[in-house]
């Protein structure tokens, strides 16, 4: 069928497939993908939420893969208290007055935009075991993302590897913002902040953001808030969300105007520069 | 046997079995996604978001595939419709400002250049079409779809797709002249 001359096709053999992802590519959606699904189960448990899936659109054949399946109860608890807040994913905004709270969480200036179409979808299975082939989840984080227990509900003879203690510290801390930080918190902190910036630097602010605000759960009161600050008003700058990046920056700068995170700042669209990379 | 598995043992999926479950579509599929909205325009900043957007939209429409099309041209079907989207939306927030990091493993650094090199012209040129015919074009000289499978792909008729390739064809080779003109002007 093709009528390519000798020079296009050469160039797009010479190509190849060298904008194939990476592995690492690959997992840092798996994670989020469970994130957003996750949350999405915790909605379909409750009868109201029930409710509005079914009256979304596609929503009858994931309302029945869900609505049986009793083991979803628990992890969906998990799921919801940690993606909803963690990610700031809210899937269904049911006038539900016993449903557990979602947004108020989260402020909704760590919510990355677009992720709004979560909001529409209809809950289904959950999605959240790493691949056979995949590498290894590159943190604590992610690896509470697929519990051990939602391994063996979803696959009863997979091998359900033993999850690290600091995937129960994480999963008993979310429910309450400000509990006290686990002892070993500052890796924790160092961890969570190292993968904010490098997805910074990699120019995901969306996902620098998704970062921050595990961040800003976890360590409310964190030994490296202002770090953690700094990262997220850059963020905000380069995804030219000037006003969020302002009202972020402002106490910081006026609590402390000589200090360098205040200088910092100042040269970011927060402040009088106009720097934003 | 899941139809994923059955397909790449070479047999036609049985639509009796149902569609596959999400994770083998994942894992299966996910490079193709990945790769097919890089390939229409999605810049790099807005990738993540489009890749997951294209798979919250499987996660919903998964039970209701009936194997009318392949699941290829299905998912096609699906990045091309978020890739407008999330061009749009990132031109709004002139997200390609941004770096664009490229994940390259090859089995040299020279090799990891030209290939580099290859890809980067390659995009330019895909640059310099129009969305419409840059879709007909990745689908047919990039993903090997035949002209049915994108008529599917896209919902266009039979004729217009044979028409859009010709000129897609056209439109690219003509960029790939002019740029190579520039750049061979330029190094001298």
């Amino acid at each position: 069928m093709s009528s390519l001359g000798t020079d296009a096709k050469d160039l797009i053999a010479r190509a190849g497939h060298a904008d194939d992802p990476s592995d690492a590519d690959r997992e840092r959606i798996r994670r989020t993908l469970a994130l957003t699904l996750g949350g999405a189960t915790v909605v379909s448990t409750t009868a109201a939420a029930a409710k509005i899936a079914v009256s979304l659109p596609g929503a009858g054949a994931a309302g029945a893969l869900a609505a049986p399946t009793a083991w979803i109860a628990p992890i969906a608890l998990w799921f919801g208290l940690g993606a909803a807040a963690g990610l700031g994913v809210v899937v269904l905004t049911a006038p539900e007055p016993t449903a557990p709270p979602t947004t108020a969480a989260l402020p909704s200036r760590l919510v990355p935009h677009g992720h709004e179409s979560a909001h529409r979808l209809a809950p289904a299975a959950s999605f959240n075991q790493p691949s056979p082939s995949a590498s290894p989840p590159a943190s604590p984080v992610s690896e509470a993302f697929s519990t051990s227990k939602a391994r063996r509900s979803v696959e009863p003879s997979a091998r359900a590897p033993k999850a690290p203690p600091i995937t129960s510290e994480i999963g008993r801390a979310r429910p309450s913002a400000t509990a006290d930080p686990p002892v070993d918190s500052l890796s924790e902190e160092i961890h969570l902040l190292g993968q904010a910036q490098r997805a910074r630097a990699a120019g995901r602010c969306e996902v620098s953001l998704n970062w921050l605000a595990q961040y800003a759960l976890r360590f409310p009161r964190g030994a490296l808030k202002s770090e953690s600050i700094t990262v997220e008003v850059l963020c905000l700058c380069e995804l030219n969300r000037d006003a969020e990046a302002k009202a972020r920056a402002a106490p910081w700068m006026t609590a402390a105007p000589d200090s360098a995170l205040a200088q910092r700042l100042q040269r970011s669209c927060a402040g009088t520069g106009s720097e934003r990379f | 046997m899941r139809p994923a598995t059955a397909r790449r043992r070479g047999q036609a999926p049985n639509p009796v079995a149902g569609p596959p479950s999400f994770e083998t579509v994942y894992d299966e599929y996910f490079k193709f996604v990945w790769r097919s909205l890089r390939r229409l325009g999605v810049p790099m900043p807005a990738l993540d978001d489009a890749v997951q957007e294209v798979f919250l939209i499987v996660h919903r429409r998964l039970p209701e595939f009936e194997y009318r099309s392949s699941l290829k041209t299905w998912l096609f079907g699906i990045a091309l419709n978020v890739s407008q989207h999330a061009i749009r939306s990132a031109v709004r927030h002139r997200k390609d400002r941004l770096p664009c990091p490229q994940s390259v493993d090859e089995a040299t650094p020279q090799e990891a250049l030209l290939r580099a090199e290859a890809l980067g012209l390659l995009y330019r040129t895909l640059n310099e079409l129009s969305h419409e015919r840059r879709a007909a074009f990745v689908m047919a000289e990039l993903e090997q779809l035949s002209a049915p499978e994108i008529a599917e792909a896209t919902g266009l008729p039979l004729n217009t797709v044979y028409s859009r390739l010709r000129l897609a064809r056209r439109d690219f080779e003509a960029v790939l002249k002019r740029l190579r003109a520039r750049e061979e002007g330029g190094a001298r």
